[in-house]
């Protein structure tokens, strides 16, 4: 498990890096930092797909199947800490969840279910997030695809999402 | 001598906005009308709300009562949750009620009334605009210095509530189950500490100023009258080990003493702007459509009565039903019960410090049913104070709230009967009609609540008049 | 001149505010400073801000009102009554004055469903008002909730169309104080701070850094419960409150250190979540306010 949340973390961190430098060679006229970024984001898609794979071996040895979340057990005692950083214990990429529009939506934060958003395609969990106290954020309730309202509210802050557990797709 | 009208519009010194309108011949009173000049439309706003919610949100329908509604949202939310609250928990919330009654009480006379009778030359804002002023220069300066003094004896009482409630006003402690949090030594005797000094101001101040008032406008004691049907819901009262402080709930009409039975609560809209299948109706049962076409409508206050008839509530209502006060009933009677239940108040608090036993959480983890129904009835500040609510699919689905200014400023009714303070004014002789202080002191004896009375609209139709009162 | 070595000044929010009003206050007395003018308007709400402002300690309301500014105009508290004292409000008109408006702007039926007043037999709505003196006004305080964004007033579904008083003056500079209510520290340290040296440096929603710049959350003494993840499952409970709704994370005020009532007390203290009463959108963003469903902990796949 630990290992998975430093693959993670370090996945997480190359992403930034690459939307940084996609961000910078869109702004930049300068022809050798151009050179450079292009090496650099090379540089990183093979450090991504080595840790996918890395990942990958890591959920099949590790983890059980994905659960529907009918099959989760609501666990009311705090018997354990929760994690508040972005450390996920979801499995990733490689065995991906899929959620369609209907399942995302059981995810609303309740009575033991998982808090669920979804952004451009992509679902994070939020049932930690500091912003989302209650399942609930400024009026939107988890469990829904908010692409539309993040692109109004947080306009050219797609870095905000680099810091939240992604756990799979929508479909 | 022909018929005159006078408007005064806006009555300052009171909670809200609310404009008079009253006719006089022979310069006596012969019609009147009372009409809120605000709408929020709260009971429309709590409508698909998370039921615990309303506690917090009803409160913020009146900035000088604020805890009066949590009180009656809690107990609404308990009879529908179907929860017991501990005595313990009865207790604190009940100290919270006590701070809020004193913080209301004090500012009320000093702030609000006192300007009516004393000239406070400290400021200009206070200059009144008539000239009957009648106390001796010693005792009037000497109420006047108190108006200041009562500045941060008010403010201490609202810091009470806080150290059980978080902040005041719109308070976070009243709860399901009594308060939030729990009682320790140290806020006890913080409280206590407090309470000393508001008691001293209540014996040393509040009293002596307003008998002095009392003497110097005895004709007050003439004024101001109304029906004399009065009626509580009950405070501080039926406590298991305790028995009852105050009074119990309780209806006193024509020299009979009956007790208080909640079945007979009516809302009627013959004269409000509204429309409904029945123009009288029971508080739980119908939440009216608006209506601003009604040729005979005034205003957007509704009529509440019980069994028929209007009712005065308040601490005049309660001291006399309670048998502590048999004076009468008048304006400056209304100014003394308020002064005599502030102390009053302090004693109980008093009294229930003692019970409380530091240490208890009262609180639990609660669950809502999908639907329910209930209501909480409760006598605060400015009288009776109930709250209906339903519970459908986990929200709620119907929210009715009657304030005790709703009971005092409600408009007439099929069956002739005013309003109890439009009846208060009727046969006042005005001195002055183009300074008519009168009208502004009776009013204000039943300490006019105009953000609670007139909070409830409900949209609909487009409003064409051009005065909305 | 012979400089002493003072020990360092305590820099917590309330005692910048403290020092500003009394080096305001003993500038005023000093002749360095003139009190101002001072019109209080309350508009479709509860009127809880004056309520709160009385609750004021350093300076407290009678300080203020001594030496700070003159008060010229105040529903709640003014002797005269009816066209008297709608007349001293058009009498404002003619001269240099500080507009504090509580309350939110009714809109609907031309703003009809908040009449503050009559004057020459007509009605004077809020909106009119509002428009008015904000035309005329020196500065510009809205102070709560309804006046910075509607508030409650303009809660679903805002039966009396109410808006924030920015919304009716849409060209004025105004300075913001959010809060339901407005703590009496964040009005009278302003109010003070623009007697003594102008208007207070804001943040881009017109709310002085001064009380209005740091989380909630990141001054929470529960904050280290949060970290740890031990969240409360009931009010009454002694760890962080996330999970029942707090709204402390997306808060902005100085609550953990000023607190409420001469600091007496908070909500958090209280073992409450904080609703975000002093966020813009409350209270249908900040909704729900307690919630004891929220997952706590998800069980482990």
């Amino acid at each position: 498990m630990q290992t998975i949340g430093m693959i993670r973390l370090q996945m997480n961190t190359l992403i930034t890096q690459a939307r940084h430098d996609l961000y910078t060679l869109r702004m930049t006229t300068d022809e050798t930092i151009k050179q450079l970024l292009i090496q650099r984001l090379w540089d990183t898609l093979s450090s991504i797909h080595f840790l996918n794979e890395l990942l990958a071996n890591q959920a099949s040895m590790t983890m059980p199947m994905y659960q529907h979340p009918n099959g989760l057990i609501p666990n009311m005692v705090q018997t354990q800490i929760p994690p508040i950083t972005p450390t996920p214990e979801s499995p990733m990429v490689a065995n991906a969840i899929q959620l369609t529009i209907e399942e995302l939506a059981q995810y609303d934060g309740k009575n033991g279910r998982a808090a669920y958003v979804a952004v451009d395609g992509i679902v994070y969990d939020v049932t930690n997030n500091r912003a989302w106290a209650a399942a609930t954020h400024f009026g939107l309730t988890a469990g829904r695809d908010y692409t539309a309202e993040f692109a109004s509210c947080h306009a050219g802050q797609q870095s905000l999402l680099a810091t939240v557990p992604v756990v799979g797709r929508l479909v | 001598m022909s018929k005159k009208r006078i408007v005064i519009n806006p009555l300052t010194r009171i909670s809200g906005f609310m404009e008079i309108d009253v006719t006089i011949e022979h310069n006596k009173v012969i019609d009147v009308k009372t009409k809120g000049n605000l709408f929020r439309g709260f009971e429309q706003m709590l409508v698909g709300r998370s039921p615990f919610d309303s506690v917090y949100f009803t409160q913020r329908i009146c900035g000088i009562c604020s805890a009066a509604h949590s009180m009656a949202s809690s107990l609404a939310l308990e009879d529908a949750l179907n929860i017991e609250p501990l005595e313990q928990g009865r207790y604190l919330r009940d100290i919270i009620h006590c701070c809020e009654f004193l913080q209301n009480h004090i500012r009320h006379t000093y702030q609000y009334t006192a300007p009516d009778f004393v000239k406070i030359e400290q400021n200009p804002l206070f200059q009144a605009d008539h000239q009957d002023f009648r106390l001796p220069k010693a005792i009037n300066d000497r109420i006047a210095k108190h108006y200041f003094d009562s500045l941060p004896i008010s403010r201490a009482s609202h810091q009470m509530l806080a150290v059980l409630g978080g902040k005041a006003p719109h308070n976070h402690g009243v709860f399901i189950g009594g308060i939030t949090t729990q009682a320790t030594a140290e806020k006890i005797v913080h409280l206590d500490s407090i309470l000393q000094k508001v008691t001293a101001f209540i014996d040393e101040k509040l009293l002596p100023d307003v008998y002095d008032i009392a003497k110097y406008y005895p004709d007050y004691f003439r004024l101001g009258g109304g029906y004399g049907n009065l009626l509580t819901y009950g405070a501080f009262n039926h406590y298991k080990e305790l028995g009852t402080l105050y009074v119990d709930p309780l209806i006193s009409t024509m020299d009979t003493i009956e007790p208080f039975d909640e079945t007979k609560i009516t809302e009627k809209i013959d004269y409000s702007w509204y429309k409904a299948d029945e123009s009288t109706y029971q508080p739980d049962k119908i939440a009216p459509e608006p209506d601003q076409e009604k040729s005979k409508a005034y205003s957007w206050v509704k009529a509440p009565r019980y069994d028929g008839k209007p009712m005065e509530v308040g601490p005049l209502a309660r001291l006399i039903i309670s048998g502590a006060y048999h004076n009468g009933i008048s304006a400056m009677d209304r100014t003394i019960a308020r002064a005599l239940e502030t102390k009053k108040i302090a004693e109980i608090m008093k009294l229930l410090l003692k019970e409380v036993i530091p240490g208890v959480d009262m609180q639990k983890k609660y669950q809502l049913p999908e639907t329910a129904a209930g209501r909480g009835l409760v006598d605060t500040t400015r009288g009776a104070l109930g709250h209906w609510l339903k519970i459908k699919d986990k929200k709620l689905s119907f929210y009715q709230i009657i304030t005790p200014s709703t009971w005092d400023f409600s408009t007439r009714d099929d069956q002739g009967y005013r309003g109890v303070a439009e009846e208060a004014l009727i046969g006042t002789p005005i001195e002055d009609p183009d300074n008519p202080a009168e009208v502004g002191r009776i009013l204000r004896s039943f300490d006019p609540c105009m953000s609670c009375a007139t909070h409830v609209y409900v949209p609909g139709k487009q409003v064409k008049t051009i005065k909305v009162f | 001149m012979e400089r002493y070595l003072l020990p360092p000044e305590e820099l917590s929010n309330e005692a910048i505010a403290e020092s500003l009003t009394n080096t305001a206050t003993e500038k005023i007395r000093n002749g360095l400073l003139q009190k101002k003018n001072l019109v209080y308007l309350e508009l479709n709400g509860c009127s809880g801000n004056i309520i709160s402002l009385l609750n004021g300690s350093n300076p407290d309301f009678e300080y203020t009102l001594n030496s700070m500014v003159n008060l010229r105009y105040c529903n709640s508290l003014m002797g005269a009554e009816g066209e008297q004292a709608t007349e001293k409000l058009f009498n404002m008109l003619d001269e240099d004055f500080i507009l504090a408006v509580e309350g939110a702007v009714a809109l609907k039926n031309n703003g009809l469903y908040n009449v503050i007043g009559s004057f020459k037999g007509n009605p004077l709505t809020g909106l009119e008002a509002a428009t008015m003196l904000g035309d005329k006004a020196s500065h510009i305080f809205a102070v709560g909730a309804c006046a910075t964004h509607g508030g409650m007033s303009a809660a679903k579904p805002n039966p009396s169309e109410s808006v924030g008083l920015q919304q009716v003056l849409q060209d004025k500079k105004m300075t913001k104080l959010p809060g339901c209510p407005v703590n009496p520290g964040w009005f009278l340290g302003t109010l003070a701070h623009l007697l003594l040296s102008g208007e207070p440096e804001t943040d881009n929603l017109d709310r002085p850094l001064l009380f209005y710049s740091t989380l909630i959350h990141d001054r929470c003494p529960r904050r280290p419960f949060f970290d740890r993840g031990i969240f409360a499952e009931k009010l009454g409970d002694k760890t962080c409150l996330f999970k029942l709704g707090c709204r402390g994370p997306v808060t902005r005020t100085d609550c953990p250190t000023r607190k409420w009532n001469s600091g007496v007390n908070w909500p958090i203290g209280d073992d409450t979540p904080c609703i975000g009463c002093a966020q813009f959108g409350f209270p249908d963003a900040m909704a729900p306010f307690i919630s004891f469903d929220t997952t706590r902990v998800v069980k482990d796949e």
